[in-house]
């Protein structure tokens, strides 16, 4: 493989065993959700509009939502705290902890933490914290990165969890499935109970109530919250929704997007310390909105990324992903969303750094057709795109040939003409051996047909001869399908 | 605007939505949409009886559902579940399995999590659409109780269940706390293989009872 884009050297290098990993989790899920989205709903694509719109509406009016929803929280008794970057995120949910003598901790799934990657943080700061989710649990103890945001260890296969089980001392070597559940489950139970603290993400945010909606089939977060005394939720700024009514659909839709259910096995509607009668579940709780640029995405196209529900759909359907992998994309949040995203929460100084990923897509637009909340993420890799040579981000542009001579050529007609013909000399020449890099990695994984240069023109120029009249012209076959296809 | 450095992150991130929402030529508005737009019950014939949906989606959802408390009995006894919690307040209501042979306890001790083969609480309300079970921390005599036993019983009462999600969502109860429960606690993170009973109950049982 002899491609510059580090995207490609990345897949080209991944194990067979990781492939095969990816290709069955992401192949299974995209199947799951079709099935299930076909066996309830007629129209799928006007659900997905409507829930773009009521996100892309929630955003368009993040201020008055946040503020709203900050009223609600404090009603509640539930501490609102701003975060501007992940370092200020780190800081709060540290403080919050410090301040209850807060040694031990449990987490659940949130892709913000991983924004923040507050659980090396924590663990650093001499806090013992644990990923509860099996997933991010193994994620954890082999100090690697999830790779999916619904399915963290798509990339891995019982044999190698197996032997990280093994390695950190949860037992004999067991490679079944369910054997690997127990065990974690077994330990993880003490330290549920163990726990002073229970950190979760959220996935919706009723600004109306001021409820904080939480799914985990797992059970995980609410084990953790009924066990701990202190409750800390951290999201991103737009994890709201206007209204409690709006639950409705957009669980309805992450269900069966995610995980092909129809409902998720436990939603949680966090709305506040427990109740005096209630034994168990948090005396004290909080709520830590984080930016990390994502204002920066407000009023322009890049806005309608921030209606991401996190369902990873896209990362099923997209060919590439399926290709790569999760890891490939270097970033917290993979796939083609994680391409869009990934250049914004990076912030304009890291911009250049990531601006390779918006090439790592067909722009077949399928993630677009499954997404939710119908975010139109070819278009907005077209602009990534754009910008990058804009910029002259020196790696989006690795190994793509300067297109200036192109450009002469193709807006001439005379110049077209005569290159057409000569072109034709094009077939005599062994491409593939071309000193040029470009042309090289672009035939490596292609063949060409034999050159035609000039032939269009010519049949043009007899077919008009002999048809003024303006009659449908079109080859019989072609004409012929038309009318099948109505 | 105000100075980002003399100001709160608060502040500083309501300032920089401020200035944003300058730059939206249309903001995009607040749809009006019936709020069972999304319920796939939708689907089904007219009539369908709430119960018995409820009963159906349930158990598609890998939960088990009785009318009588014997039946219950039977199902944890297959479970080898002899003794657990049990709400004090349903305490009387269920002496058929007491009946049955099985321990009930009042009392939940923390340390003694393991203990407890199985754990009987009462549901706020049920959802037929999605076999969801609602739960609340006024109605459930203990969260713990509840999520750390390997089977849990949800008590419902059959004129509790309302249709749809959007129904269940519309009147969601005043409470700290509400949990939809469909089915049992499961994880797919090891190569996508479905085991029932990651953290929470591997058995999700319900007792349908009338008020
Ligand atoms: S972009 Fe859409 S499909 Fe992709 S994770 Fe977000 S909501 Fe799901």
């Amino acid at each position: 493989m002899i491609s510059k884009q580090a995207i490609d050297n990345f897949a080209a290098n991944l194990p067979d065993e990781v492939k095969a990993s990816v290709r069955d989790g992401t192949t299974s899920s995209y199947d799951k959700r079709l099935e299930a989205m076909e066996a309830d709903y007629e129209d799928v694509d006007a659900l997905r509009a409507l829930a773009g719109q009521i996100k892309q509406h929630t955003v368009d009016h993040l201020d008055d939502y946040l503020r709203q929803a900050e009223a609600r929280l404090a009603e509640r008794r539930i501490t609102v705290h701003y975060a501007w970057d992940p370092e200020a995120a780190r800081r709060i949910v540290l403080d919050i902890l410090a301040q209850r003598g807060a040694t031990r901790v449990v987490k659940s799934k949130s892709m913000v933490s991983e924004e923040a990657a507050l659980t090396a943080f924590l663990t650093a700061q001499g806090i013992e914290t644990t990923e509860s989710d099996l997933g991010e649990f193994i994620v954890q103890l082999d100090e690697d990165h999830p790779s999916h945001v619904v399915k963290p260890i798509i990339h891995k296969n019982r044999r190698q969890i197996a032997i990280t089980f093994q390695q950190h001392g949860l037992g004999d070597y067991d490679e079944d499935p369910e054997g690997i559940t127990r065990r974690a489950r077994t330990f993880m139970r003490e330290r549920f109970l163990a726990a002073d603290a229970a950190i979760s993400g959220a996935n919706f945010v009723s600004a109306e109530s001021g409820r904080i909606a939480v799914v985990t089939n797992e059970g995980n977060s609410r084990f953790g919250v009924a066990a701990a005394p202190l409750c800390i939720v951290l999201t991103g700024i737009e994890k709201l929704l206007p209204r409690d009514r709006d639950f409705g659909l957009f669980l309805s839709l992450l269900a069966r997007s995610a995980t092909g259910q129809r409902m998720t096995s436990y939603v949680e509607f966090l709305h506040g310390p427990r109740l005096d009668t209630q034994p168990d579940g948090p005396e004290e709780m909080h709520l830590v909105f984080m930016n990390n640029h994502r204002t920066e995405a407000l009023g322009t196209p890049f806005s309608s990324a921030l209606r991401c529900i996190r369902c990873g759909a896209c990362m099923n359907v997209c060919p590439v992903y399926r290709q790569t992998s999760g890891h490939a994309y270097r970033n917290v949040y993979p796939g083609p969303i994680g391409a869009v995203l990934d250049p914004i929460l990076a912030g304009p100084e890291g911009f250049a750094e990531q601006a390779d990923l918006a090439r790592a897509s067909t722009l077949c637009g399928a993630c677009n057709e499954v997404c939710p909340v119908n975010i139109p993420i070819p278009d907005l890799l077209v602009r990534h795109r754009t910008r990058a040579v804009e910029e002259n981000a020196r790696i989006a542009n690795l190994g793509t040939p300067p297109m200036g001579g192109w450009a002469r050529l193709a807006t001439s007609p005379r110049t077209w003409r005569a290159g057409m013909n000569a072109s034709n000399a094009m077939n005599y020449v062994p491409l593939d051996l071309l000193p040029v890099y470009p042309v090289r990695a672009w035939l490596e994984q292609r063949e060409l047909p034999d050159w035609r240069g000039g032939h269009f023109r010519s049949w043009m120029r007899k077919r008009d001869g002999h048809d003024k009249a303006g009659t449908d012209t079109r080859p019989s076959e072609v004409a012929g399908k038309g009318s099948q296809d109505e | 605007m105000s100075d980002a450095r003399n100001m709160n992150d608060r502040d500083r991130i309501l300032d920089a939505i401020r200035g944003a929402r300058a730059r939206i030529p249309e903001p995009c508005a607040y749809p009006d949409y019936p709020s069972g737009v999304a319920t796939s019950a939708a689907r089904l014939p007219r009539g369908t009886d709430p119960v018995a949906l409820f009963r159906r989606r349930l158990e598609e959802a890998g939960g088990r559902c009785f009318s009588e408390a014997e039946e219950l009995a039977m199902a944890l006894r297959e479970e080898r579940a002899r003794s657990g919690y049990c709400d004090p307040a349903l305490l009387g209501r269920l002496s058929a399995l007491t009946q049955a042979g099985l321990d009930l306890q009042g009392e939940f001790l923390r340390e003694r999590v393991d203990d407890y083969a199985f754990s009987i609480t009462s549901a706020h309300a049920g959802i037929a659409e999605t076999g969801s079970l609602v739960l609340t921390d006024r109605a459930t005599s203990r969260r713990l109780a509840a999520v750390a036993t390997w089977n849990h019983v949800a008590v419902l009462d059959r004129g509790s269940i309302v249709a749809s999600l959007a129904d269940g969502i519309e009147t969601l109860p005043n409470d700290p706390n509400v949990v939809y429960v469909t089915g049992s606690s499961c994880t797919a993170d090891v190569e996508g293989i479905l085991i029932r009973g990651a953290h929470g109950p591997a058995e999700q049982f319900c007792l349908l009872v009338d008020a």
